[in-house]
């Protein structure tokens, strides 16, 4: 009985984070603000970590980065990595600190879109991307930034409703020891 | 135990990635399965949202523009007669091109196929510039196929999958087309700049090339991709190096990539194809013959 529940928590955020692809690349994609367009998912991804942790930030950045990256097509694994990245870095900064602050939720996810659009843009360029103009670099990074502090207050309930799949998954392994 | 065993998944995660990030980052006509299962899966949906969100926009953007319809009515009035104006013109110099072409005993070339497609999701970051339209092998989309829109060049098919494909724009890194600048039909290369992709790069194919800010760039039909005099854009800034050596300019393309809406695939013509598949089987042939 509990892991039929367990199960169709998984399901729903599967369904989630589905979901907050197709409006990334379908929905917001006609609301730039100064020509950049949100990366929702990073936003949940950073939103989970902060009351979750590093460990479920790290895997939960590194499965949503995998699917974005397999609708992307290029570079396939660069956007797990770097979402990978910017979860692990806001679950470690979310443990040690009180993260329902909406201060703290605001800094994390700024810091994160900076980490993971560096980590990003320094492995493509690893990989043959050009380095963009310093300028490009810092307008995009902080234009996307503070579009993410837009979208938080929308997006972060879905992070606590998100949380409670881990909560129950911890919960049950708890009672199974 | 547990440490060593973290330690080794671990391991085992980042090479995977970094073996798959290796593998794409070459070019690829197309993708695996469980990438073309996933595109062309989630195509209804990303049609049905992107609708919906393009109406939503429209709407708005429509309430802000309203004040301002009277005026630009009239201003596109005036546009529409110089234009038809034009247009008889054209069409008087096309009857002309024709009946000189027939007498010179020149063949003319049949129209291209042409694939009418709407964009239905952009790229997932800023660091690239692609579009997924909603047209796929189904529809005769291959890859390397011409993609343009009513202001001009587009950019070109990079990935098939059965209902869906994938666009690379003339502004990112991987792109380049074979230009002329119209003015003195002196050949070009356009080039990707990847961000902030409002802008291209032009380098010049001959030395001491006079290219001036205003000129006009068009394809030079050179490749195979698109046909002779297609509007790439309009010279910016021309950069010339030291002692005059080398001559660099930024080309602000006539596509507006931000609002694109609907493009046109450019199909392969038949006479090309044909030509293709003979050559074909003139190299199959020998190494028939010689397996015999």
């Amino acid at each position: 009985m509990r892991t039929e529940r367990t199960g169709r928590r998984w399901l729903a955020l599967a369904t989630v984070v589905l979901g907050l692809l197709v409006v990334q690349v379908a929905g917001l994609a006609h609301v730039p603000i100064f020509g950049v367009r949100p990366e929702l998912l990073l936003v949940f991804v950073l939103g989970v970590a902060l009351q979750w942790g590093a460990g479920p930030g790290l895997a939960l950045g590194l499965v949503t980065g995998f699917l974005a990256d397999l609708i992307g097509g290029y570079l396939v694994g660069l956007s797990a990595v770097s979402y990978a990245a910017a979860g692990c870095a806001a679950g470690f900064i979310g443990e040690r600190l009180y993260p329902d602050r909406g201060l703290v939720v605001l800094a994390i996810v700024a810091g994160g879109t900076v980490v993971s659009q560096v980590v990003y843009v320094a492995g493509a360029s690893a990989f043959g991307l050009p380095w963009p103009p310093m300028d490009g670099l810092v307008k995009v990074t902080l234009t996307l930034a503070a579009y993410h502090l837009l979208l938080v207050p929308v997006v972060y309930p879905i992070c606590r409703w998100a949380g409670g799949v881990f909560v129950a998954r911890s919960g049950d392994a708890g009672l199974e020891a | 135990m547990r440490g060593w065993a973290v330690v080794v998944v671990a391991g085992l995660v980042a090479f995977l990635l970094v073996s798959a990030i290796f593998l794409t980052s070459r070019g690829r006509d197309g993708g695996t399965w469980v990438e073309g299962a996933m595109r062309d899966g989630l195509a209804p949906l990303m049609l049905a949202v992107n609708r919906m969100s393009r109406t939503v926009t429209g709407l708005w953007t429509t309430a802000a523009t309203l004040r301002d319809a009277h005026a630009e009515n009239e201003r596109l009035r005036a546009e529409l007669a110089a234009l038809r104006e034009e247009n008889y013109r054209l069409q008087e110099y096309r009857r002309e091109n024709e009946a000189l072409r027939a007498a010179l005993q020149l063949t003319l070339q049949s129209p291209v196929p042409a694939i009418h497609a709407e964009v239905i999701a952009r790229p997932l970051n800023n660091w690239w510039s692609v579009l997924t339209i909603n047209k796929g092998s189904r529809d005769g989309v291959e890859p390397l196929m011409g993609v343009v829109s009513p202001e001009g060049v587009v950019g070109h098919v990079r990935a098939v999958n059965y209902l869906t494909a994938e666009v690379i724009l003339l502004t990112d890194p991987r792109s380049a087309v074979g230009g002329i600048v119209q003015r003195t039909g002196e050949p070009v290369l356009v080039e990707g700049f990847g961000y902030p992709g409002t802008h291209l790069r032009l380098r010049p194919l001959v030395a001491a090339a006079d290219i001036q800010p205003g000129d006009i760039v068009v394809t030079s039909g050179m490749s195979q991709l698109f046909d002779k005099g297609i509007p790439i854009g309009r010279v910016d800034e021309v950069d010339v190096g030291p002692y005059g050596m080398s001559v660099e300019a930024t080309v602000r393309p006539f596509v507006d990539f931000g609002t694109l809406e609907f493009v046109t695939v450019l199909g392969v013509r038949p006479e090309l194809r044909a030509q293709v598949e003979e050559e074909a089987a003139g190299l199959a042939a020998p190494a028939g013959a010689a397996g015999r």
